[in-house]
């Protein structure tokens, strides 16, 4: 009555050894599951890590031989003085120790990296409403990148631009010079210097202001 | 009745297309991962619009940390190598193969020359940063302006090698005070270097990215 086993009965004993006939289907799914592991670490830990960078194009320092360089015309140009905490002052125009008939002795204005963008856009309007028509223009698509670029250029070289001279006192950080560059970028200044020294009678006004920070 | 009789599918798909492809994906990203190294020197750039790029090779770089100290970094290996071959040749230092294995994965480096021989007696490189935290870092003072030369010997084992020059970049930490770095620019600019072109490192600004 009981079932017989398969290949029980039956002469000699070849039937039992037989292998089982395999399935040729194998179960994917842990590996699957593995890879997806994977690829999900390494999706989530990869962080596109790209540092842009900021060209700089320093002057090259005169030769003993040359002759001195013609005085910068100072009218239209603001100087911008970095110091601790972040904090600008700044003065239009060349600095006047005393009061000459082109205008008061020169007094230095705080103002701080959130208004000063304020500023230099005020000071520089007709550069900058050029500048965004040019955009406007080149995002309409009526201009190529390569004749954007250069009524960029062009409109940044104008002579009669708005200069900026950026200096920074011992206290001033790295960070507020970029800044301070990058500011000049935004406004369209195409004229502008870096210097890391300031003149005896500016940072005598400098430090009556930073003494009240 | 109807006409078609949709075939019974199988409940069991056959997964090999997506296995496949999740591979293809994983390999992928294993192969074109490359794990940031290890910084020997904590820089926190700052942030900038600017959007252009730095390039991979041929770059010497200067880093400025925190505290003022100067650092020197070059992306080649071969030229890694060479470097501290010519520097070694003025304190009468001769590197061996390890040492110079040590210094072409050391990354930035920045002690004075005298004290490369002991940076790279150092084994491991946890030691060799505690070591470099512990030293001033490149002197760029006037009176000993080492790193007018290392960047003078990077300049000219490179000319002689590429027939131009490497493309300069300055890393240095927002929190750095200005003079530190523009100790490191007036480097470039004396006479003899005269590097007036060169990159500031900087990170995007968050807003664009």
């Amino acid at each position: 009555m009981a079932q017989v086993p398969e290949g029980g009965g039956g002469g000699g004993g070849k039937g039992k050894k037989r292998a089982k006939k395999g399935s040729t289907h194998i179960d994917m799914t842990p590996m699957v599951d593995l890879a997806f592991l994977l690829l999900t670490f390494f999706i989530l830990t990869t962080t596109m890590y790209k540092p842009s960078s900021l060209q700089m194009t320093y002057p090259v320092p005169p030769k003993p031989d040359d002759p001195p360089p013609p005085p910068t015309q100072l009218s239209n140009a603001v100087t911008l003085l970095l110091t601790k905490n972040d904090q600008i002052f700044y003065y239009k125009g060349e600095f006047r120790k005393e009061a000459t008939e082109k205008g008061p002795p020169t007094t230095l204005t705080q103002t701080n990296f959130k208004d000063v963008q304020k500023l230099l856009v005020e000071n520089n309007k007709q550069t900058v409403a050029k500048l965004n028509e040019v955009a406007k223009e080149f995002n309409e698509k009526k201009i190529t990148e390569d004749e954007y670029n250069e009524k960029r250029k062009a409109i940044k070289g104008d002579k009669d631009n708005l200069k900026a001279i950026i200096k920074t006192d011992a206290d001033a950080k790295y960070r507020n010079m970029i800044d301070m560059v990058d500011e000049m970028d935004i406004s369209g200044i195409g004229s502008y210097g870096v210097v890391d020294k300031l003149k005896p009678e500016e940072q005598a006004l400098l430090d009556v202001e930073k003494a009240k920070l | 009745m109807s006409k078609i009789k949709m075939p019974k599918s199988s409940p069991a798909l056959d997964m090999t297309p997506m296995v496949d492809l999740a591979f293809l994906l994983v390999t992928f990203f294993m192969l074109t991962a490359q794990f940031r190294p290890e910084e020997a020197v904590a820089v926190d750039t700052p942030s900038s619009m600017s959007q252009s790029t730095i390039p991979t090779e041929n770059m010497m770089t200067i880093v400025v940390d925190t505290t003022g100290k100067v650092f020197w970094d070059f992306t080649d290996k071969k030229m890694r190598v060479a470097v501290l071959e010519k520097l070694g040749e003025r304190v009468n230092y001769v590197p061996t193969e390890e040492e110079k294995m040590k210094f072409v994965n050391a990354g930035p480096v920045g002690v004075p020359i005298q004290d490369l021989k002991a940076l790279l007696s150092l084994e491991t490189g946890a030691e060799r940063k505690a070591f470099m935290a512990s030293h001033e870092g490149i002197p760029v003072d006037s009176t000993n302006n080492q790193l007018f030369e290392w960047i003078s010997v990077t300049r000219n084992i490179f000319w002689n090698d590429a027939g131009h020059n490497p493309v300069v970049a300055l890393k240095a930490d927002g929190n750095t005070n200005y003079s530190s770095v523009a100790d490191v620019i007036r480097t470039f600019q004396a006479p003899g270097v005269m590097i007036s072109k060169f990159k500031m490192i900087t990170d995007l600004e968050a807003s664009r990215m």
